[in-house]
This record gives C-alpha cells, structure tokens and sequence, in this order.
C-alpha cells in the first residue's frame, strides 16, 4: 500500500492469455520452440562478445573519454558511495579490457544482436544501486535488439488491457466476491503445484520442494480440492514461487535479449524457455478437449487479473517512459525471484 | 545528595539505549509509515471532499520522510554531474513532484492492509535498508525502505517494491532520455508531466 509504484501487469508468469484456443495453443508451441531455435546462436554471441576481451572495432568519440576521465575525477574527490563503486568497478574493467569493451554496454549489446546505430541500441542496467552487485555488469543489462516489435507488442498489450481484460474482470468482479475468486486464486495455483515442484528442485531446493508437495496434498484433501490454503493458514507452510525460467536463472544464465509476447506480456530468450517448460508441466495443457483446457487458462487469468485493476494504470501513470519502466521493472522483478 | 543522584542516574543509564533505539532508521520509517496510516484511518478526513486535505497532509509527511535531493542524486547516477546547480534544483523539485502526486494517489487506495515491518540490515556504514510486508487478503507484498543517515536523522532514498527499485526504475528511464536528449529536455518532458497531473 505504500507503494509508488508497482509492475503486476500480466506478466508471463502471472497468468494465460484467453485468445489461444485449441491447435491454436500446438502451433504456438512450434512457433516457441523454432524462435528459440533460431535465437540460441543469437544469445550465445552475445554471451560471448560481453564476456570476452577482445577490443571492438568501435570509435570512441572524445566525448566518451572525456565522460570517463570524469567519472574518475569524481571517484578522486573523495565522495565515495555506491554509485561510484559502480564506476569504479567499470573503470577497471575499462582499463583492463581497453576502451570499447565495456566503456559502453549500449553498443556492445546492440552489436551483439545484429543490429547497429543508437536507435535500436537500447540495453537495461538492472539493480546497479546495490551494493552487493555492482561488479555483475552482465546480469545488470538486457539486451533490446527487437525494440521495435517490442514497443509494438507493450502497445497491443496495453489495448488488449484496457479493451477486453479489464472491463471483463470488472464484470466478473461484480458478479463473483472476493472470497470467491481468493478461492478460484488458491484452486488454480495448487494446481499448478508441477511447476512450482520442478522449479524448485531443479534448483536443488529440496526443501521447498517438499513443502510444494506436502501443500498440494493438504490443500488438495483438506483443502478441499485446492479452493482452501489451508496449508498456509492452518499449518503455516507457504508456498515457493519457482519456475523454469527462474531455475535457469539459478544456473546462471542471463536473460538473451529482451522479448515482449503479445498477450503475455514482458519476457526474455530464457524466460520464455522456461514458459514453455512451464505449459508442459501445467496440468490444464492436457485438459481434454483443448478448447476447455484454453478456457479454463482464460478463466485463471482473469480471476488473477481482479486482484491486479489498478496496478497497471499507476506504473503507467508514475511513468516517464512506461515501455522503459516497465522492461525494468520486469528485469528487477525476475532478479529477486531468482535471488531468492 | 547520594539518594537524590543513584535514581537520577538509573535514569540517565537506561534511558540512553532507549534513546539510541529511537534513532535506528527502523524506527524511523515506522513512526512516519504509521503517521501515513494515521492520515488515512482519520474518520474526519475520509470521503471525497477531503481529498485535498487528505493529500495535503501525506504531502508534508513525504516531504520529512525523504531526502529527494539524495534520491535525485541516486537516480540521476552518472548523469547527475552533467547537470548544473540551477538545472540540479529544478529537477529536484520536478522530479519530487512527479513522485508525490503518484505516491499520494497510490496509498490513498489504502484499505486496511496491516503492515508488519521485519528488520533492518546495514547496506553501508551510512546506509540502511528496513524491511516491511504489507498483508493484503491474496499475498504478502514485500516493500523495503532505503535509508540514509542524515545531520537531520534518517531519510529515505530509494524504496523497493517485490524487488522492483524506485531509484533504479526512474534511472533506466532518465538514462534511456539522456543518452540522445540534453538536461534541459528532460527538464522540459518533466515540466509536462507534473503540469498534466
């Protein structure tokens, strides 16, 4: 509640899409997995020439290092904090790697995606004001090749809210009570229990991974069916948000470049490997006939989205540059969920 | 003399932890998150008619909780050396006004969520971030305050929503404005936006 600002628009993760119908959801399988196909190299060169040191053939202007000798000024006069442990950490890196390697991430990541010239050249520092990562210039940065099918997607999307998800969940909230749809929230999300299950264990988290299991069968038996937590509120065990995307995450691996899925929402190369991972393992994906397995995906996301009215509009509202805002607070969002 | 003095003196003893404990920037952003949550439980400043008078006064609360020029300056980064004293200024107070009429208009939807504050841990010698949880019927919402230890107490700097930072937030977009658009334009896009509001 004290909040200025929240990003709960439909992610990737929050929720499914009402439009995929059938052997519609099939082909967009195919089309996931040949995209992902077609990108690996794609993230894979990328990786590669952020990680290396060798020079790029880039000219630096003067205006560059007259920014760097500034940066340094800065660290020299004494006021050090956070900010400049970061310049300092990128410093050292320049002076280590020479100039252009990591001076300017903008051009690297852009060169890296095919792509070149500043307009299509948009990266994304992640958490750089924590101290703890300062030195993590690689997990601070996305990567935005697509800028332009992407900027169109968060406006399609952004219809796709206003138009149809939000006058719906409306309609529905007005028929259906809170304690209905928490029940509907708490039905839906025991029975995604395999993904939060694999998640977690593909992370070796044990642990967590029991307690998803020993909720889904108290939530499933006393819990009648899943409509109560009672796992929560009477035995006190929560739930551990995993997915796929987050375990490869864990394993290290970055981001790729920036994806927005229309219908879903704000993505990367890896996350959707992992939402694809994540239908496999939803037990509604092999609800019979498809067309009811579509409609209850339906049915979940607008159940979720009730909770969420508003949340959209105010980071949108708080924005300068919602597209930016909103690519951020996803890259923020998915840092903690795989830091935890 | 002795009889006056030993209480006297048991006094002072614990009074001075008591003291200390009142300056922890826990402490801090409690007494000024419950002043918000007194504003917004007043019976006498509920309904629409009071709405400005409601904002009113989450505005003054805002203004003693945070140090916007320490915000600016964290958001801003590298970009806050190419401003100029005057340019500074200006952004300063744009920039505080863009976060206060959406941080006003946010908690203003407040509906008796309780908030539990967990712990404080140490970022920097002069840094600290306090931890709090807003329970709302469906989820637990995670929100942390960054604190500064200021001549003044503490103030607030950044604060971090599931994960998601203010300062890092409006960071990525300045920058993203500034890589081709001077200070000047951006003051000129910020002017727009509070005007609009």
């Amino acid at each position: 509640m004290v909040s200025g600002h929240d990003h709960k628009m439909p992610t990737a993760h929050s929720g499914y899409h009402s439009r995929v119908r059938g052997g519609v959801m099939r082909s967009v399988l195919g089309v996931l997995g040949s995209i992902v196909l077609l990108a690996a190299p794609l993230c894979v060169s990328a990786e590669w020439i952020s990680d290396t040191s060798t020079p790029l053939p880039l000219s630096m202007n003067e205006e560059h290092l007259g920014s760097t000798l500034a940066k340094s000024d800065r660290y020299l006069d004494g006021d050090f904090d956070i900010d400049d442990e970061i310049l300092l950490s990128a410093l050292m890196k320049e002076s280590l790697q020479g100039p252009g390697s990591s001076g300017d991430q903008e051009i690297i990541l852009a060169e890296a995606g095919g792509l070149q010239g500043e307009e299509t050249a948009k990266t994304e520092e992640g958490n750089g004001s924590d101290e703890n990562d300062y030195e993590d210039t690689e997990n601070n940065q996305i990567a935005d090749p697509l800028y332009y099918w992407n900027v169109a997607m968060y406006h399609f999307n952004d219809k796709f809210y206003f138009w149809l998800m939000k006058p719906v969940a409306r309609g529905y909230s007005a028929v259906a009570p809170e304690p209905v749809r928490i029940a509907v929230s708490n039905f839906f999300h025991n029975l995604m229990t395999p993904v939060r299950f694999a998640g977690n264990l593909l992370q070796l988290k044990l642990k967590n991974a029991g307690y998803e299991l020993v909720r889904f069968v108290t939530n499933s038996t006393q819990g009648l069916g899943g409509f109560m937590d009672v796992a929560k509120s009477h035995y006190g065990i929560s739930t551990h948000d995993e997915d796929i995307g987050q375990a490869l995450g864990s394993y290290g691996i970055g981001h790729g470049v920036y994806f927005v899925w229309p219908f879903f929402g704000p993505s990367s190369l890896r996350d959707t490997v992992g939402l694809v991972g994540d239908t496999f393992l939803n037990p509604l994906t092999y609800v019979n006939p498809s067309e009811a397995a579509a409609g209850l995906k339906a049915y979940d996301r607008v159940n979720e989205t009730t909770f969420h009215i508003g949340d959209y509009e105010s980071m949108k509202k708080a924005a300068i540059d919602p597209y930016v805002s909103m690519r951020n607070g996803y890259l923020q969002h998915r840092r903690k969920q795989v830091e935890e | 003399m002795k009889r006056v003095l030993a209480p006297v003196l048991v006094l002072i003893l614990f009074a001075a932890p008591l003291a200390a404990a009142a300056d922890t920037a826990l402490s801090t952003v409690q007494t000024h998150v419950n002043s918000v949550l007194d504003v917004l439980r007043d019976p006498s400043l509920k309904g629409e008619s009071m709405k400005k008078l409601r904002q009113a006064r989450l505005r003054d609360i805002t203004e003693k909780m945070f140090d916007f020029t320490e915000l600016s300056r964290r958001t801003l980064a590298q970009n806050w050396a190419g401003f100029n004293d005057k340019q500074k200024k200006e952004f300063i107070e744009l920039y505080k006004s863009v976060l206060e009429d959406n941080y006003t208009d946010k908690i203003m939807e407040y509906t008796d969520e309780k908030v539990v504050f967990r712990k404080e841990s140490a970022l920097s010698d002069k840094t600290s971030e306090v931890q709090s949880v807003v329970m709302t019927k469906k989820a637990e919402i995670p929100i942390n305050y960054r604190a500064i230890r200021t001549d003044s107490g503490w103030k607030l700097y950044d604060e971090v929503v599931e994960g998601v930072s203010l300062v890092n937030n409006y960071r990525s977009q300045f920058r993203e404005i500034l890589i081709n658009k001077t200070p000047d334009d951006l003051l000129e896009i910020l002017r727009k936006k509070t005007s609009k509001t």
